[in-house]
């Protein structure tokens, strides 16, 4: 018995032996920085994210670069791909010139043809984020651009190395998104289809402008960057960088198996602060808004009077519900949220006051015996608590409430098949006035009705050069969106920007979570 | 067996159809505010404007001939997708299906031949808890001992960068293969040990000791080779696996394998790749029933395919 028991042992001890000379160790390499990249529904990298949809991945910084680079706080431009630009005394000419001597990290030529291509290429793509084709649209002849013909928009045109943009109005955006927009090589996709362009195996190994290109993609599991020699400016002190998928993001970190991530889930958040080897910054700059969106166009939505949707601004306890469900989150009570420029001081704070609410409710004739049905499409366990939470207080208000979260994709239930009467939504903006816009785009026309006000000012804001029309165009808005409250803002979301302490050299504030913006990478130093 | 499978095929197809989520809106989120003028262009071209029965014939020809279509997620053909993550399962399973059977067919024997003794009890216990507990709760733990907290293996995925051999990404093999096998492992020994028990009070087996052969003999000829049948019957069951991957397995240990797949597609809504992957499952479950009427047919000469009953 003890004879075998001693085999036993010896067996055990030389697995373990093995696994052990098997297993690495996480170890810090001076040279390599590994990041996670985050992705919806826990999908694994499958290639490098297209930047015209989502981008602010540090893989697309590094890869790609547009005319221009923003800084963090996406108040200020300079240019990157291009020299300088000029804008016309009008409004309605831009003017932009090229550098020169700039590669493709395949060693072609960077032109002012790479930039037309791209332009007219975001509209006839399917998935572009909007902030890119609504700037588009509004160029001249792009009208004329569709998904099914090759001709390029009149009013943007080259000469040299000088590209001319025409606009219809004055679009003081442009610039600040032109700086987003990512310029593809055309040499390498122009024939592509581009209404799967997305998709395409370009992305598998893409050929880019920044100082790092792909060396390896192992499709689910890494992709490894390694900087591209044809890039003009300075080598990063980085050489490698790994970019891996975490389903752990708390654990990963704690165990030294990453050095930077990015993201806005609460329970991480609350986790990374007790690890002590990773700084912490909250991203600046372009707010990420969450709010309620009433459905209208149901005759029978027991909250179409103005009083009602007030009432539910007192009767729910936002700060301490946000608060619990997400740690990072800040309650707003307007579209322009209180910290940014042009808030408006006048709107009231809508302090938790339950006699207040009901007594909105009794002006409303609210009907308690007609059910809300409350939804949503994010499945956060946080948006869960938040959800169930404000549902509770709705009941505690007295009125019937039906929770559940939607059961086909968001963009179908919220336009289309509309079995609602509040939903739960989110919209990463590049700028206020794209929050404004929703109250008359197609879309929200079909659960809100035309809102011929809010276009009429929209219209103002967008063609506003000088800061006093911005102003008068956004109180307005403002002053609008309280009287009407067809969407209640309720929180923002920023997110945490994570970087291990064994690297130096890294800004002391970062840009939003899905936008490009200068973050002094190629000073990056590892120890 | 191919009527089931046409049969099956429909039931996948307009079952995937009547969901309520539209699978290219699905892949543009509100919160990214995108512009989707060009996804009606797309939907067309795409097919998803015929009428559903012409979607379901053309599905299947292509099918038949091959042609699997693409995932709309990826725009990869779903060919490829196959053939990029089906080794990683094979490896996954084969893994699994290996060690368990060698352990399980090993302590199975050994827990019937000596019942009471020290490895039967053993056994009970280990049977215990695989049947008990589920294999992702084991998939957990391992995972937060070995990888949390131990740091000792990795947290995921089938390779890192860096590792280009087999041995190299061992280690990441380690975790799931071993959450897949205690799992499998389970009900095998407890099958193989009462098959062991049943098989041991046969009366051929008392003849066999009447004849005065030696104990290992009876045992090896007589007990271990009849006990055997049944316990095939199961392992051959088990033979989908190796097309349909471990699903929660492969997705707590974010295994790039066919389990994962599916679990990826339903929640992006991506149906070519549900459909496809569905109806191989089908298949193979059937092909695998289709085995196992084969293979009882040559254990037991009782049963033969194709027999009437007279």
């Amino acid at each position: 018995m003890k004879g075998n028991l001693k085999k036993v042992g010896v067996v055990i001890a030389a697995f373990a032996l093995a696994i052990t000379s098997l297993t690495t160790p996480a170890t810090a390499d001076a040279t390599t920085l590994t990041f996670a990249e985050t992705q919806q529904g826990g999908v694994g990298i499958k290639q490098v994210g297209p930047p015209w949809f989502n981008s602010g991945s540090l893989t697309q910084m590094v890869l790609f670069r547009g005319l221009f680079k923003a800084n963090p706080n996406m108040t200020t431009v300079k240019p990157d791909l291009a020299s300088s630009y000029k804008v016309s005394k009008d409004g309605k000419t831009v003017t932009i010139k090229m550098k020169s001597g700039l590669k493709w990290s395949d060693g072609k030529a960077i032109t002012v043809d790479d930039v037309i291509w791209s332009i007219n290429s975001a509209l006839r793509v399917t998935r572009i984020n909007a902030n890119y084709s609504n700037a588009f649209k509004l160029i001249d002849g792009a009208s004329a651009v569709t998904a099914s013909n090759k001709v390029n928009m009149s009013g943007l045109t080259a000469k040299g190395d000088e590209i001319t943009i025409k606009l219809g109005a004055p679009q003081p955006l442009l610039i600040p998104i032109l700086a987003q927009f990512m310029i593809l090589p055309k040499h390498v996709l122009e024939d592509e289809d581009l209404l799967r362009l997305d998709t395409s195996k370009y992305w598998l190994n893409p050929v880019g402008s920044g100082p790092f290109k792909v060396e390896t993609l192992s499709p689910d599991n890494f992709i490894t960057l390694v900087q591209n020699a044809n890039y003009e400016g300075p080598k990063a002190k980085i050489t490698k960088i790994n970019v891996v998928a975490s389903s752990a993001l708390l654990a990963d970190a704690r165990s030294g198996k990453l050095d930077y991530f990015i993201t806005q889930d609460a329970d991480t958040i609350r986790g990374m602060r007790s690890v002590n080897t990773f700084k912490s910054f909250q991203t600046s700059g372009a707010p990420f808004h969450r709010y309620w969106v009433f459905n209208l166009s149901n005759a029978d939505n027991p909250l179409k009077n103005v009083k009602a949707r007030e009432a539910l601004k007192y009767g729910i306890d936002w700060t301490n519900i946000v608060k619990a469900a997400y740690p990072h989150g800040k309650v707003i009570n307007s579209g322009v949220p209180s910290g940014l420029p042009f808030h408006l001081k006048s709107i009231p704070k809508y302090k938790f006051n339950v006699a207040k609410a009901k007594a909105l409710l009794k002006e409303a004739n609210f009907d308690s015996s007609k059910t809300v049905r409350l939804r949503h499409y994010h499945a956060g366990p946080a948006d869960l608590v938040f959800m169930s939470a404000v549902a509770q207080q709705m009941q505690e208000l007295g009125m019937k409430v039906e929770l559940t979260r939607f059961v086909g994709d968001a963009t179908t239930e919220l336009y289309t098949n509309k079995n609602y009467d509040i939903a739960l939504k989110g919209l990463s903006t590049f700028d206020v006035s794209e929050w404004f816009s929703e109250y008359s785009n197609s879309n929200f026309d079909k659960i809100l009705g035309t809102q011929s006000k809010f276009a009429e000012l929209n219209a103002e804001l967008a063609t506003a050069v000088k800061l006093k029309q911005r102003a008068a165009a956004l109180r307005e808005l403002q002053e609008l969106e309280q009287e009407t409250l067809l969407k209640l803002p309720t929180y923002l979301l920023p997110a945490y920007v994570y970087v291990s302490k064994r690297i130096s050299g890294t800004p002391t504030k970062y840009g939003p979570q899905l936008y490009l913006y200068e973050n002094n990478f190629l000073n990056w130093v590892l120890s | 067996m191919i009527p089931m499978a046409l049969a099956i095929s429909a039931i996948i197809f307009f079952a995937s159809r009547l969901s309520p989520i539209d699978p290219l809106n699905s892949l543009i989120s509100p919160d990214a505010a995108a512009d989707a003028t060009n996804l009606a262009i797309l939907k067309e071209r795409l097919g998803f404007n015929d009428p559903i029965f012409v979607q379901y014939f053309n599905w299947l020809i292509e099918i038949f001939r091959g042609n699997f279509g693409y995932s709309i997620q990826s725009g990869q053909p779903i060919s490829e997708i196959l053939a990029l993550r089906m080794p990683a399962t094979l490896e996954l399973v084969l893994a699994a299906l290996i060690i368990s059977t060698t352990l399980s067919l090993l302590i199975g024997l050994v827990a019937g031949a000596n019942r009471g003794g020290l490895t039967d009890k053993f056994s009970r216990v280990l049977a215990a808890i695989g049947i008990s507990v589920p294999d992702f709760f084991i998939g957990l733990a391992l995972l937060n001992i070995f990888a949390y907290r131990v740091s000792l293996l990795p947290t995921g995925q089938r390779i890192s960068p860096g590792q280009v051999t087999f041995i190299d990404r061992l280690p990441h093999l380690i975790l799931p293969v071993a959450t897949l096998s205690i799992a499998m492992l389970a009900v095998l020994i407890r099958y193989t040990r009462n098959s062991v028990l049943d098989t041991i009070n046969r009366d051929f087996v008392k003849t066999a000791r009447s004849k005065g052969l030696p104990e290992w003999k009876v045992m090896w000829s007589h007990v271990f080779r009849n006990s055997l049948g049944p316990v095939m019957v199961l392992i051959a069951f088990r033979l989908p696996l190796l097309v349909g991957g471990a699903v929660l397995v492969e997705a707590v240990f974010q295994w790039p394998g066919i389990g994962k797949t599916i679990v990826e597609a339903v929640t992006v809504s991506d149906y070519p790749v549900i459909m496809v992957v569905s109806l191989l499952i089908a298949v193979a479950i059937l092909f695998a029933s289709f085995l196992v009427d084969i293979v009882k047919s040559i254990l037991d000469p009782r049963v033969r395919l194709g027999a009437t009953i007279e």
